[in-house]
């Protein structure tokens, strides 16, 4: 059980949600500096959100921002992905437990190859808006596009509630400010770039965002590596030695002292269940490449080139950027362990359990760089909320209500105004339930995110990608099923099972679902295809050697540049 | 307006419909070429063959930490640094270095012979 919920909390971590800051949050006296400078970052980011807003006319430009370049998306997939709370936990983490902490951030970026093989060309080269355009290419569109739609809804309304309640702590933690005012400017600012500047504010708030991180990021390492004498094995060496006396101090003879410092330096207590584990594995890795938010951005670019480039960017962006945090979390452990004003007489980190990093930005770079790296957290989920917004709302005004009530024949001007409405909708919803769910762990909606993703969204992608006999049934009713085993098999798990409706055993024994759910999933969708006879099954067959065509060749692919 | 040069000619029918068959004389032709069956096995052979040796790094380093803890914990030499550190690290650059041999490889090769076949075709 305790294994099961550290797993879910650093799922929680490492994409946004906080498990750890739903604990013990204390709030801090109010940090000016962090504020002024945030707001400095709002500005720059509604100059830009007008600027785009001047140009965003058509739905095309709304949903996709009219195109940038492999290198800028790469950048704002990096944006949306790194969370100001992985940042924080899973620094955090190592600085408890060392190695650990790199287990997860491992697991975060595997994925992307897997998006790259598969999905991400032939997303491109089949779709326009969403990802729903390439699930649903060769099918009936009715079925499949309010499956892909309903899909998308439940992925990201969970997604979207663990990120708002997130931002109401780290806000109370970072400066200062009341949860309530925390969610109601979140959901403002998130309201406010969506509506006006679509995917091109979208996407320059996530790049401005990334570039802040990674060089905010880059300082602290260099500032670390400089107290070192920018040797590694002096960095480690010195980790292992401040551990052992800590160890020591805690009165422990010399011998187990020494083997708990050295314990740092590898893999400790987090997997003991491989069947869990890996399960967990397979929900990040194949989660990714099922997130409707993430898969969305590959129609900001012009082409499946330029796609295939954006990943290669974002996978370079976020290794480095989870090579930084694993350095951060040992220069964590190094400098500010023996400090009072870091840590109290316990050991424990003042301030909560996840402000190891905030305090070595103190400790290297005094109040400012504290305030910058504050604003850039905060920053961090605005970029996130703003990217699942909108595919939110392209879900229900291009799936729903262009695709499926008006048949492909929406006025434009008209589809542009539902998705509008959806937006406002959603910020108001996103500020209801992140005040509603205040109080409950959110780590879990994280996972299930994920395992919904990986589960529904993920098998009816790759099968009506690349197996010819995938027919219109097999895609709807098989990705339901997949989605619906997710979602059971975790509410039978122990997180909820057992945490919340409070029963001795779980009827599922395993914390993440995604081992058993996955293969439901495709095994649902092949098995409908096969016993599907109907006359629009023969069709949808039919038509896969020019959807095959188009996914391998481009040709008539649309330009999102000119229409 | 840019990068489409190729496909400039063969646009302008709506993403949106839904083609049972292979639309117009071009598709056709591209779809008997004995060079697009070759590459669409050589592109399929290559993304599988990446796939693969992905989730078996992947797998295998997970299930490394969950039954041989004591291997991974070993250092390197008399240092500090261990088997762990310098495993976890490599995932981490191998995930990046297998994208970019992906990607390399079809905007390079896979990419150009597209390109002469479309061209070839359209003439």
């Amino acid at each position: 059980m305790v294994r099961s919920a550290a797993l879910l909390a650093l799922l929680g971590w490492a994409t946004g949600a906080n498990a750890a800051i739903a604990g013990a949050v204390q709030q801090q006296s109010t940090n000016w500096t962090a504020i002024l400078m945030f707001v400095g970052f709002v500005a720059i980011t509604l100059w830009i959100t007008g600027a785009a807003a001047r140009r965003t006319r058509t739905v095309s430009d709304f949903y996709t921002g009219g195109g940038i370049t492999g290198f800028q998306n790469g950048l704002a997939m990096a944006g949306d992905y790194c969370s100001a709370a992985s940042f924080l936990g899973i620094t955090s983490q190592i600085f408890n437990d060392g190695y650990d902490g790199l287990i997860y951030a491992i697991g975060f970026l595997v994925g992307w190859p897997i998006v790259l093989f598969l999905v991400a060309e032939k997303l491109r080269n089949l779709g326009r808006f969403t990802f729903a355009d390439v699930a649903s290419y060769r099918f009936l569109q009715g079925p499949v596009r309010s499956f892909s739609a309903i899909s998308t809804l439940f992925v990201v309304s969970f997604y979207l509630i663990a990120q708002m309640v997130g931002a109401g702590q780290l806000i109370q933690l970072l400066f200062g400010l009341p949860y309530l005012y925390a969610i109601i400017v979140v959901g403002g600012l998130m309201m406010v770039y969506v509506l006006f500047g679509g995917m091109r504010a979208t996407s320059w708030v996530q790049i401005i965002k990334a570039v802040m991180l990674l060089c905010g990021a880059t300082f602290l390492v260099i500032g670390v590596m400089a107290h070192v004498g920018f040797s590694f094995e002096s960095l480690f060496a010195q980790a292992v030695a401040v551990k052992t006396k800590l160890a020591l101090d805690s009165g422990l003879s010399a011998g187990d002292a020494a083997a708990k410092g050295r314990a740092i330096m590898g893999p400790g207590g987090f997997i003991k269940d491989p069947i869990s584990a890996l399960s967990f594995g397979f929900a990040l890795m194949l989660g990714t490449a099922g997130l409707p938010h993430i898969l969305m951005r590959f129609f900001t670019v012009p082409d499946a080139r330029e796609a295939r480039k954006s990943i290669m960017w974002a996978t370079v962006w976020i290794g480095y950027f989870y090579a930084l945090t694993f350095v951060l979390g040992f220069g964590a452990i190094v400098m500010i362990s023996f400090n009072p004003d870091y840590v109290d007489a316990a050991g424990a980190l003042r301030g909560g359990n996840n402000m190891a990093v905030m305090h070595l930005a103190h400790a290297i770079g005094g109040n400012l760089f504290l305030g910058f790296i504050s604003a850039v957290a905060f920053a961090t989920i605005l970029a996130v909320v703003a990217g699942l917004t909108l595919s939110a709302a392209s879900a229900i005004s291009h799936d729903i209500y262009a695709s499926v009530i008006r048949k492909g024949a929406a006025d434009p001007s008209k589809e542009l105004l539902v998705s509008r409405i959806t937006t406002i909708l959603l910020g108001i919803a996103a500020i209801v339930l992140g005040i509603v769910f205040q109080e409950q762990n959110v780590a879990f909606m994280v996972s299930l995110a994920f395992a919904l993703a990986a589960s529904g969204n993920f098998p009816v992608l790759v099968m009506s990608l690349l197996w010819k006999g995938c027919t219109t049934n097999g895609a709807a009713w098989g990705g339901a099923i997949g989605l619906v085993a997710a979602l059971m098999l975790t509410i039978l798990s122990p997180v909820i099972w057992v945490a919340v409706f409070g029963f001795a055993q779980p009827v599922f024994p395993y914390s993440s679902p995604a081992l058993f759910s996955v293969p439901a999933g495709f095994l649902a969708i092949w098995l409908i295809s096969v016993l599907d006879r109907s006359p629009r099954g023969a069709i949808d067959k039919a038509g896969y050697s020019s959807q095959r065509l188009r996914s391998e060749t481009g040709i008539g692919v649309d330009d999102p540049v000119a229409h | 307006m840019r990068n489409v040069a190729i496909r400039r000619w063969l646009v302008d029918e709506e993403t949106m419909s839904i083609t049972p068959t292979l639309q117009n004389a071009i598709e056709t032709r591209v779809a008997a070429d004995p060079r697009y069956l070759a590459l669409v096995r050589d592109r399929q052979r290559f993304t599988w063959l990446l796939t693969a040796i992905t989730v078996i790094a992947y797998s295998s380093f997970i299930s490394l930490i969950a039954f041989d803890k004591p291997f991974m914990a070993q250092p390197i030499g008399d240092g500090t640094i261990g088997i762990a550190v310098v495993l976890g690290l490599a995932m981490l650059i191998g995930t990046v270095g297998i994208c970019a041999v992906y990607v390399r490889r079809a905007n390079g090769e896979f990419d150009s012979r597209i390109a002469a076949l479309l061209a070839d075709v359209a003439s």
